[in-house]
């Protein structure tokens, strides 16, 4: 997709009108298009007018039921120094978090040490490498509930990426987790992560992709799991292509 | 939100209740959280209920809604924009996060398969039921050209991708683009200016 083009869809974005992917891509430009940020945040404001217009007290009982389930529930911890965009630092966080899984796993490629921001440079532009690569194959993941997910493999890159979105935040001190499953059966635990604030996720995974049938994602407890401890809440089957 | 001057305004006041209280929830007052709730819940479980229709799953994903703006408001950052599209946003995709579930998109393409293309003027005109925000966003979405309208209400009401809005309507996808983005843009002017 063009620039140009990536300049026209603030109303679609905002409108949630976006599949998973052509989110994501627009997201990576709204960090780097100041013009687009400024619409978004104007068009924001103008569709939470269209969407408040619509205001129906909701059933009684709910006040209760959801005051009753924010007194068990941990808030996030704030995100740290506001050094650059939103985008930009969700990349950071999941590429450090790739990075010491693929470390700690030994699987596939070890991602070298680079600074922080060369690395999302880095790391954005790996995305479109992915995406755009010859042999980059879409499964489909089917997860639990209102999720969804699709995962894009490169085997000739060692590389893939999830992206999601109607992720429901894990419970307190459970974070989701990604595996790889091996044609053997073999899982092998890779990055764990959160849904960002409005329920997506992107994960960029590197490994070596020529055995691996299939990806999962489990529930388990903060720092990851060696095997899981859970049945999967997702699982995207490599050769189901969509 | 509570002031007399009910005019729709784009440009948010700094000291607005729902962004204020949002900034103090975000601290962990959950008092001010249940302040919150009375503001919000109405349009949090409106447009949920507008996008998912039935009331009982509108009510579980309120639910979910309402607890993650209280996880989140740890990073709601008031410089990007108001408390109210903060919360809006959040309810917004999570209504069509649900509508877009494998199993409800399987209900819903048969109800759509059924249903006339042509639904902008019966969302118009069916709320004859007065509400005076109402009244004035539907009465701007009839200044837009039936396609703005028609575009940013399948989007915006019923939670379908541009891709199915192109397809439904038979038009290439960059003009749907392009409406929903000069339409909202009329509708932001409008707003400016004071309905």
């Amino acid at each position: 997709m063009s620039t140009e083009d990536l300049h026209l869809l603030t109303g679609a974005y905002v409108l949630d009108s976006l599949d998973d992917l052509e989110r994501v891509a627009f997201e990576r430009h709204l960090a780097d298009c100041e013009d687009c940020r400024n619409e978004v945040h104007e068009l924001r404001e103008t569709v939470a007018q269209i969407g408040a217009a619509e205001t129906t007290p909701p059933p009684s009982a709910l006040r209760q039921s959801v005051f009753a389930e924010v007194a068990r529930t941990a808030q996030l911890p704030p995100h740290v120094a506001p050094v650059t965009s939103q985008r930009t630092r969700r990349w950071t966080q999941g590429l450090a978090v790739a990075a010491v899984a693929v470390l700690a796993f030994g699987l596939g490629t070890v991602v070298t040490d680079r600074s922080a921001e060369q690395t999302v440079v880095a790391q954005e532009d790996q995305l479109t490498q992915i995406v755009s690569a010859p042999d980059a194959v879409m499964a489909a993941m089917k997860m639990k509930g209102d999720a969804r997910s699709k995962v894009i493999v490169s085997p000739s890159q060692g590389k893939a990426v999830m992206v999601g979105a109607g992720i429901a935040a894990p419970t307190n001190n459970m974070v989701y987790q990604v595996w790889l499953v091996d044609d053997n059966g073999g899982k092998h635990g890779m990055s764990t992560f959160e849904p960002n604030a409005d329920g997506t996720a992107e994960m960029v995974v590197n490994a070596d992709f020529s055995n691996i049938a299939a990806v999962a994602v489990t529930v388990e407890p903060v720092g990851g799991s060696k095997q899981p401890t859970s049945d999967p809440v997702g699982v995207a089957a490599l050769g189901e292509q969509i | 939100m509570m002031q007399p001057d009910r005019r729709l305004q784009v440009v948010p006041e700094p000291e607005d209740a729902v962004t204020r209280l949002l900034s103090q929830v975000g601290r962990g007052d959950e008092a001010a959280f249940r302040e919150l709730y009375d503001h919000i819940a109405g349009w949090v479980y409106g447009v949920i209920l507008r996008v998912v229709r039935d009331p009982s799953q509108s009510e579980e994903v309120t639910q979910e809604v309402m607890v993650e703006i209280w996880r989140n408001a740890t990073r709601f950052d008031p410089a990007r924009g108001s408390g109210k599209a903060w919360v809006m946003t959040m309810a917004h995709r999570r209504g069509v996060d649900r509508v877009r579930s494998a199993q409800a998109s399987i209900e819903r393409d048969h109800k759509v398969a059924a249903q006339s293309v042509d639904i902008a003027h019966d969302e118009v005109s069916e709320q004859v039921e007065i509400r005076l925000d109402r009244q004035r966003v539907r009465h701007l979405l009839t200044e837009l050209t039936d396609m703005q309208r028609q575009t940013i209400e399948l989007a915006y009401y019923k939670g379908f991708s541009q891709r199915e809005i192109a397809e439904k309507l038979d038009l290439p996808l960059g003009t749907v683009k392009t409406r929903m983005r000069d339409g909202l843009i009329r509708l932001r002017d409008a707003m400016e200016v004071g309905a």
